[in-house]
């Protein structure tokens, strides 16, 4: 197999609560990899950890309060991020690593056109001329699907749409051609006629541009579509990951069976949906008190006494090489206790 | 300085000591929590406690009559000393004794004429934001033309055309041209508590406007209009020890902080306690008001965060 | 936005009347004539009633007011009693001086408060932040005179540094070409100006540090940092435009304090501007020339307000654009 592109070890970032009283372990010990070229889907409730994680790969935490615990290993073209002097830091952010976030409406910035907040990286990281890094803004807001890119060039994000500024966040990330995108929720602020278009269009730029891309979404739906393989987050943990068609065709965690069983289908009609959309009972704990053992294990249906006092290890579960599909769940040595339920 | 006024100034400063430490365990609430979250609410509140009670107290802690010249030929300009703690100014008079004194003026002078600011801003603001129509336009046409035109200057258009005023007036008018920012404040506040259940019950039960507006919309905007008072204070000490320094604010020999700088003004170099330690007083006293103000606009009104 | 400017402006040319007719109202209270209240007996009745004929002080008062409007629309402010000149020939002369302190003192205020506010959220809650916020918080809390009389002791009377009051030397002026006397102008001017414009920063830097903490909390200077940008050109490019807008308000904000500063620091530092001009005026009785500075100060508090209005919606492309 070839050598990933990024590799994520034990990946532990903590936050002080507002008033010092306690520390929130939002993501607390993530370890997966992202190969060149393919997409890695991050699924997840809200909550679990998938926006820090992404945010601690370029180190974008604000610390304090956050901090990256030492041990926590992040390696990208064979070089450790989290121990990079701050000029080399700068070299990778948005040259070789790339991100766009979840709202469009405010991650650009107001008082700049989008051709001048474009342009800046091209300067930047290219050392390109003014004038020849807005040729390259208008080339990529071209490449992105923006119609008339020359005029709109020099409009500010105020006078653009929801979907048109994702674009423009699109065209500034890919402006360097970076190896990897990381995409936060890309797609949830917008309608879903539009969301279709964006994963399309980042669909088509992947294949183009020969990039990896890391999208993290909430969405199995989303992911279903356009991943190669799957992590899917609880807690601030991996709880699964295996291959797109592996982790559909044999979802093994709970957690991932209840998050499959809440996306509905196009070819369920909506009268079965309403009764039929079962969805995780109760929500994702305070990252100040994670639950003893298994974390999942207050909403799970099959827990036992096992599992409230002992935290699974990520196992693996036997598909290909090793490694290839991996479940932090206990089921995986009592597989009958899952067909006693059913 | 004798024994007896030693111990009266350590005992003013135990006396603040205690009254701070007695609020912050009286005060326990979330309020109160909210309030001494802020490091300087605490000092700022031993501060206000100590010169209020200076003021109060000034007969026992000042040990000469503020207007007394002790011996204009041999004992003015002394600097500060076990006897004159302070120092005198150029007139002889020892100056902590004034300073004593003068808190009585800058502090009354700064409160009162704020409670005729927030009580006017108040009533024109409630009246405004209660009537609405041509009665809130006249009344914000006002407010602009009096914000817009600086106080400083219409104070001294007003001295110039009647030569001296007396200390009421004097309160009087820093306090009528003080009142515009309340009255906006308040009007806002107003505006949106009278589409409230409970305003509109008390209108549909038939309460007479007068009775509505005190008793049912003006406690309920009390909170920022507590704040802004407390926040101004400071702002009119500010005022008043400038027109007093310049000589039209209170009258020589009345001590006022404002118009003992003046005193030590001309001899600067050679005895600067005399200008040095009012102004300091004036400094401390409204730092202190203005650390308090912003906790108590953190306690009283969470939802506006201090700028 | 045109429409929008031309409704400012009505507004201002209002408020402006509104002071006219202000110290009209307050002119006529007090009598307004050299038989006020004032020195009433030196005056004989007969010489009294012919002198209210010459002033026009017996006609209906709503004629007085259009005449006291008219004259005022024309520049005729009055006589000053103490300068035996017209109030206007005095103001020209005190004006220039005010608006040079004003100014540097404006310019002093927002560089060294805009500088302190934005390293200050740099640094937030750290140890630089924590004091020069205290520090700020006392500043803004003395009088500006004091301050004035702090910064004469130590620079004028101890160290030497600088001239304790007056705009320049007339004897060393006298001999020196113009362009020389300007470097002593400036010398002159130094500490009045700072006086002034140190209170101002104090308060300048506390509302910017607020707008930039504000500032940097926004997604958009997450973008900015996810770029590859230097910590420098993310808090100073893209943080900075954004928390400068709020900031043109506050320059509206700072005219009212400056013109009232500048009566006490003018008054401190011998400096013959309007402010000076007005309190020496009172020790004259010299209230024509009183309510003039007070008209003239409101006149500029209100353009300044304008102003600021104006840049800030030229400023903001949001506002800008769209009303275009």
């Amino acid at each position: 197999m070839t050598e990933p592109l990024l590799r994520v070890r034990d990946l532990k970032t903590y936050f002080v609560t507002e008033h010092g009283s306690g520390t929130a372990r939002a993501v607390d010990g993530v370890s997966f990899e992202v190969y060149p070229g393919e997409t890695l889907g991050l699924v997840g409730e809200s909550g679990c950890g998938k926006t820090v994680t992404s945010l601690s790969i370029l180190r974008l935490i604000p610390e304090p309060p956050g901090h990256i615990r030492p041990g926590s290993f992040i390696e990208f073209e064979g070089r450790n991020l989290l121990t990079l002097a701050p000029r080399e830091l700068r070299a990778i952010r948005g040259n070789r690593i790339a991100m766009i976030f979840q709202e469009p409406m405010t991650s650009l910035n107001p008082v700049f056109t989008v051709g001048d907040q474009i342009a800046e990286a091209a300067i930047v990281h290219q050392g390109l001329s003014r004038r020849r890094a807005r040729a390259r803004a208008v080339e990529m807001l071209k490449l992105v699907g923006i119609p008339d890119p020359a005029e709109r060039v020099d409009h500010y994000p105020h006078q653009m749409s929801g979907g048109m500024r994702q674009r423009v966040m699109i065209a500034m990330a890919l402006v360097c051609h970076p190896k990897l995108l990381i995409a936060d929720e890309p797609t949830t602020a917008l309608d879903v006629t539009i969301q279709a278009q964006i994963l399309e269009l980042l669909d088509r730029l992947q294949r183009d541009l020969g990039m990896a891309v890391m999208l993290i979404t909430h969405d199995l739906g989303v992911v279903a579509g356009t991943a190669d393989r799957v992590v899917v987050m609880y807690a601030g943990e991996v709880v699964e990951q295996a291959a797109t068609g592996e982790l559909f065709a044999r979802p093994l965690h709970p957690y991932t069976e209840g998050l499959m069983a809440s996306v509905p289908r196009i070819d369920t009609r909506v009268s079965q949906v309403r009764g039929r959309l079962h969805s995780i009972p109760g929500q994702v704990p305070a990252a100040t008190a994670w639950p003893a053992g298994c974390r999942f294990h207050p909403r799970c249906p099959y827990a036992w006494d096992r599992c409230r006092q002992e935290a699974p290890p990520p196992l693996d579960a036997g598909a290909g090489e090793p490694g290839a599909h991996t479940v932090r769940c206990w089921l995986l040595t009592e597989p009958q206790r899952r067909s006693a339920r059913a | 300085m004798t024994a007896g006024t030693w111990l009266a100034l350590a005992g003013a400063l135990v006396l603040a000591f205690a009254l701070a430490a007695e609020t912050r365990r009286a005060a326990a609430g979330p309020a109160g929590r909210r309030f001494f979250r802020h490091p300087t609410a605490a000092p700022g509140l031993v501060v206000l406690a100590f010169f209020v009670t200076l003021a109060l107290a000034a007969p026992l802690i000042a040990p000469y009559p503020s207007y007394l010249q002790l011996d204009p030929v041999h004992l003015a300009n002394q600097p500060p000393s076990g006897r004159f703690l302070l120092g005198t100014d150029p007139l002889s008079r020892d100056v902590w004794s004034r300073l004593v004194y003068g808190a009585r003026f800058s502090l009354g002078i700064g409160s009162l004429a704020m409670l005729v600011a927030v009580s006017v801003g108040a009533a024109v603001g409630a009246v405004a934001g209660y009537f609405r129509r041509w009665v809130d336009a006249l009344l914000m046409r006002l407010v602009d033309v009096g914000l817009a035109i600086p106080r400083v200057f219409v104070l001294l258009v007003v001295v110039a055309l009647w030569d001296r005023v007396s200390l009421p007036v004097l309160v009087l008018l820093i306090g009528l041209t003080g009142w515009f920012g309340t009255s906006r404040l308040v009007r806002a506040e107003v505006l949106s508590l009278r589409e409230r259940e409970f305003v509109v019950a008390a209108r549909a039960l038939g309460g007479g406007s007068a009775r509505v507006i005190l008793r049912h919309v003006l406690p309920n905007a009390a909170a920022p209009i507590i704040v802004s008072a407390a926040l101004g204070i400071g702002s009119v000490m500010l005022l008043e020890a400038g027109l007093s320094f310049l000589g039209i604010g209170v009258p020589s020999p009345k001590p006022s902080w404002g118009n003992m700088i003046a005193d030590g003004q001309d001899r600067l170099a050679a005895a600067p306690w005399t200008s040095l330690f009012p102004g300091l007083a004036i400094s401390l006293v409204v730092m202190a008001l203005n650390a308090v103000g912003d906790a108590l606009r953190d306690a009283l009104d969470p939802h506006k965060e201090a700028a | 936005m045109s429409a929008w400017i031309v409704r400012r402006l009505a507004a201002a040319i209002a408020i402006v009347l509104a002071a006219v007719t202000l110290t009209f109202f307050l002119l006529h209270l007090a009598g307004g004539s050299p038989c006020g209240q004032r020195d009433v007996q030196s005056v004989a009745p007969e010489v009294c009633a012919r002198l209210r004929a010459q002033f026009g002080l017996d006609r209906p008062i709503w004629e007085q007011y259009g005449k006291y409007l008219w004259a005022v629309l024309h520049g005729d402010l009055g006589q000053s009693f103490w300068q035996r000149r017209p109030v206007i020939a005095a103001l020209g002369d005190a004006m220039p001086n005010t608006l040079v302190l004003a100014g540097t003192a404006l310019l002093i205020d927002f560089t060294l408060g805009l500088a302190l506010g934005v390293y200050q959220a740099a640094r937030a809650r750290r140890f630089g932040d924590i004091a020069l916020g205290n520090a700020a918080l006392f500043v803004n809390s003395m009088p500006t005179f004091w301050l004035g009389l702090v910064l004469l002791l130590v620079f004028g009377q101890w160290l030497h540094l600088v001239p304790v009051g007056g705009t320049h030397d007339p004897v060393l002026c006298a001999r020196l070409d113009s362009l020389h006397c300007v470097g002593d102008r400036l010398w002159h001017l130094a500490l009045p100006a700072l006086t002034l414009g140190l209170v101002g920063a104090a308060a300048t830097a506390r509302y910017q540090r607020a707008a930039m903490l504000e500032v940097i909390a926004q997604d958009f200077v997450r973008t900015a940092r996810a770029k590859g940008l230097r910590e420098r050109r993310v808090l100073l490019v893209h943080a900075l435009r954004n928390a400068l807008l709020p900031s043109i308000t506050l320059f509206g904000l700072a005219f009212p304090f400056l013109v009232t500063g500048a009566v006490l620091v003018e008054w401190v530092f011998a400096w013959p501007g309007m402010g000076w001009l007005a309190v020496m005026a009172i020790g004259q009785r010299d209230y024509p020339v009183v309510t003039a500075t007070a008209l003239v100060a409101s006149g500029m508090v209100t353009v300044g307000n304008l102003l600021a209005d104006v840049v800030y919606a030229a400023a903001d492309p949001r506002i800008r654009v769209r009303g275009a």
